[in-house]
């Protein structure tokens, strides 16, 4: 009893390792830009899967790298869907203004759907090992969590956010596996709401802008009026360099905010992960985020757009650089045993992280 | 022969196994270790198309699949299988003079897209669709103006209204939805005229008592109406949207704080757009009033004055304005008056 118990507690660090180089993304990136261009985005579709395998492709964990299997023209079928829903959409409520609430309601409903479904297809289609990752079909899960609990939000004057990202966090990462084996999330809302606190509290300035420069930035939009000209007191015009000193420096903190919460709540999310008795550690900084996000910026914007591969492959690097996996077995066990699976829920769960704190 | 060294991963577990991947001139294929030797025919096996240095991938029927890191012999084996047309998009994307190539190439494309394309789209949809949608844009910008901007005129009734008489005499027949007039007492404005959504269109008091002719407030009226003939407003939301979609999609993903770096060179091309629109008007108020034999002197004078008004503005540069410089504004208004009244439209 006891040699096998011994065995388990030793913990080997297996670290996640990105292969990718800017040089060889820059052509993979502009042959997509022109070929989106030239096709009016009916490309996207095989620009997203080989951008895609790429970066899955580049990721290796313990010498084996990620796949993925998504098909070009499911994913068009699902653009094609999508456009012909925008024109129903648009004419229904040009016509019938009203109409309006009713596709609200509609669209409110099919989330819970539309969300699960896109987590089906995104972790099918994930391979590490010739072995796909899976999401189970938890509808009513998803209802609750993407219609139920965002109507608190009002009720609990937001005070339900991080509750909420928990709760989205553990509902992505409950429902996700590899091949048959679960993974499970540990995390409590403890930490969600001690990290949300530190963002919004301390810069409190930042929230200030933050709210007052979307709202400027609103009434600027909505007051959208071609005025005779443009003057200095003309707030449509470029009411010059005020404004933009206030957007770069509410820029400046939005970034900071986001680059803090990206970090902490990255961590704590990948640090409560574990799969068969394996788990994962992630150490991003928050500074480090800042200053990729920052110097990136600056470096998109001075080379016109061009050096976006290598913006993307310097990010991709870090994260990588971040995160492994602890295996509790050793690796010959590991192997064999399919305890392997553990880590490819990484990639695919990173992104869709990064979208929900995005928006 | 071609042997190449490969993980195998039987597809049942996660296990790799590491053997030799043998193909035959038979067109039998061998996967070989010590304790395996499986057999497979050429045409039973795929693989996946290449990006980048990626690893290879041959499928088997079984399930199984088998890895090969970069190898001399690697393409000899991957063109002994069906090839995918993503194979010729990869040659591409591998070759330095084919990258230059398609860097140039996509540069002057997506320059044709964002000059030509996307205000031709635009301009076509928003004439599609009836100004009535403005309605309720326009009800909000005007209540902003209200609420924020403005009090109401402080004309004489009398002056007002003449104003209105003529200008909707001379520019309102035939039209969907009818223009609306407001003057208001705009502190914080000064001298100025706005075209909001669905035809409304708002005379500051401190643009009146500027003009030193009834004309001038006549183009001034007419350039605003230039706006809403246009459609600009519908085709300046279209435009911009496009264009914000297509170069976030273009360098990042939506929602990451990446799209911060598409946020400048969306904000210079919608400043270009705006620009366009505002030589647009010009260009119509100039037509209008050349057809009735009222010189677009009129509609440079006070235009020159504003701009004398307010000094301080020119501290803007020129690619980030949302109208013309002034000099060019009043140089082109003033180069239709040589032309034939009915040289041009």
């Amino acid at each position: 009893m006891d040699e096998p118990m011994q065995a388990q507690t030793q913990t080997q660090t297996l670290p996640f390792n990105f292969t990718g180089k800017a040089t060889e993304y820059f052509g993979i990136w502009i042959v997509n830009v022109l070929l989106i261009v030239i096709t009016l985005g009916l490309y996207m579709p095989w620009a997203k899967v080989r951008t895609r395998r790429y970066f899955y492709g580049n990721t290796l964990l313990d010498d084996s790298p990620f796949d993925f299997t998504g098909s070009p023209i499911a994913i068009l079928k699902g653009y094609l869907l999508a456009i012909v829903f925008f024109a129903i959409y648009y004419a229904a409520i040009n016509v019938y203004p009203l109409s309006q609430f009713i596709f609200l309601i509609l669209f409110l409903l099919c989330m819970p759907w539309i969300v699960v479904r896109s987590m089906i297809f995104r972790a099918h289609n994930s391979v590490f090992r010739n072995i796909r990752f899976g999401f189970k079909k938890d509808y009513m899960g998803a209802a609750k969590i993407f219609i139920g609990l965002p109507l608190l939000m009002l009720p609990t004057i937001g005070l339900i956010v991080p509750y909420l990202i928990y709760r989205q966090k553990r509902f992505f990462v409950d429902n996700s596996s590899f091949g048959t084996t679960p993974f499970s999330f540990h995390a409590t809302a403890g930490p969600f709401y001690k990290y949300y606190a530190i963002v919004f509290l301390i810069p409190f300035i930042g929230v200030i802008a933050a709210i007052a420069i979307p709202a400027y930035h609103g009434y600027v939009t909505t007051a959208q009026s071609s005025s005779f000209i443009n003057s200095v007191d003309d707030p449509t015009g470029v009411s010059g360099i005020i404004e933009n000193v206030t957007i770069l420096g509410s820029m400046l903190i939005y970034l900071l905010m986001f680059s803090y919460l990206n970090a902490r709540i990255n961590n704590l999310v990948w640090n409560n992960i574990e799969i068969d008795n394996n788990n994962f550690s992630s150490s991003l900084r928050a500074r480090d985020l800042f200053w990729l996000y920052l110097s990136n910026s600056f470096v998109i914007i001075l080379s016109f757009g061009l050096m976006v591969p290598w913006a993307k492959i310097r990010m991709a690097r870090y994260r990588a650089s971040k995160l492994s996996l602890l295996a509790v077995t050793d690796l010959d066990g590991f192997v064999k045993n399919e305890q392997e699976q553990v880590n490819a829920i990484g990639e695919e769960v990173g992104e869709i992280f990064d979208v929900d704190i995005g928006l | 022969m071609i042997s190449l060294p490969a993980y195998r991963y039987d597809g049942k577990t996660s296990a790799r196994q590491e053997v030799s991947l043998n193909f035959f001139d038979s067109g039998e294929v061998q996967i070989k270790s010590l304790d395996l030797d499986l057999r497979y025919q050429l045409d039973d096996i795929s693989s996946t198309p290449k990006v980048g240095k990626i690893r290879a991938q041959f499928k088997f029927p079984d399930g199984s699949m088998c890895e090969v890191n970069d190898h001399p012999e690697l393409d000899a084996a991957l063109a002994l299988l069906p090839q995918s047309f993503q194979n010729k998009v990869h040659t591409i994307e591998n070759r330095l003079i084919a990258i230059v190539g398609v860097l140039v190439l996509a540069i002057v494309v997506l320059y044709g897209v964002i000059q030509y394309g996307i205000p031709m789209g635009a301009k076509y949809v928003a004439h599609a669709i009836p100004i009535e949608i403005e309605k309720n844009m326009g009800k909000d910008a005007l209540q902003i103006f209200d609420k924020f901007m403005c009090k109401p005129s402080q004309l004489p009734l009398k002056r007002q209204q003449q104003l209105a008489v003529k200008f909707i005499d001379e520019l309102d027949s035939g039209r969907d939805l009818p223009l609306q007039i407001h003057f208001r007492f705009c502190e914080k404005i000064g001298p100025n005229a706005f075209a909001l959504p669905s035809g409304i269109i708002v005379m500051t008091d401190a643009m009146v008592k500027l003009a030193k002719h009834d004309n001038e407030l006549l183009g001034v009226f007419a350039h605003e109406v230039g706006h809403v003939e246009g459609r600009h407003i519908m085709r300046h939301i279209l435009q911009d949207s496009v264009t914000a979609l297509l170069l976030v999609l273009l360098t990042g993903d939506v929602g990451s704080a990446s799209s911060l770096a598409a946020a400048l060179p969306t904000l210079l091309v919608q400043a270009k757009f705006s620009r366009d629109f505002e030589t647009e008007s010009d260009d119509y108020a100039a037509n209008f009033l050349r057809k009735r034999d009222i010189s677009t002197h009129h509609l440079a004078d006070i235009l020159k004055r504003m701009s004398e008004l307010d000094k301080s503005g020119g501290s803007i540069p020129g690619f980030l304005s949302t109208h013309p410089l002034t000099e060019d504004r009043i140089l082109r208004l003033k180069s239709f008056n040589s032309l034939n009244k009915n040289g041009s439209n």
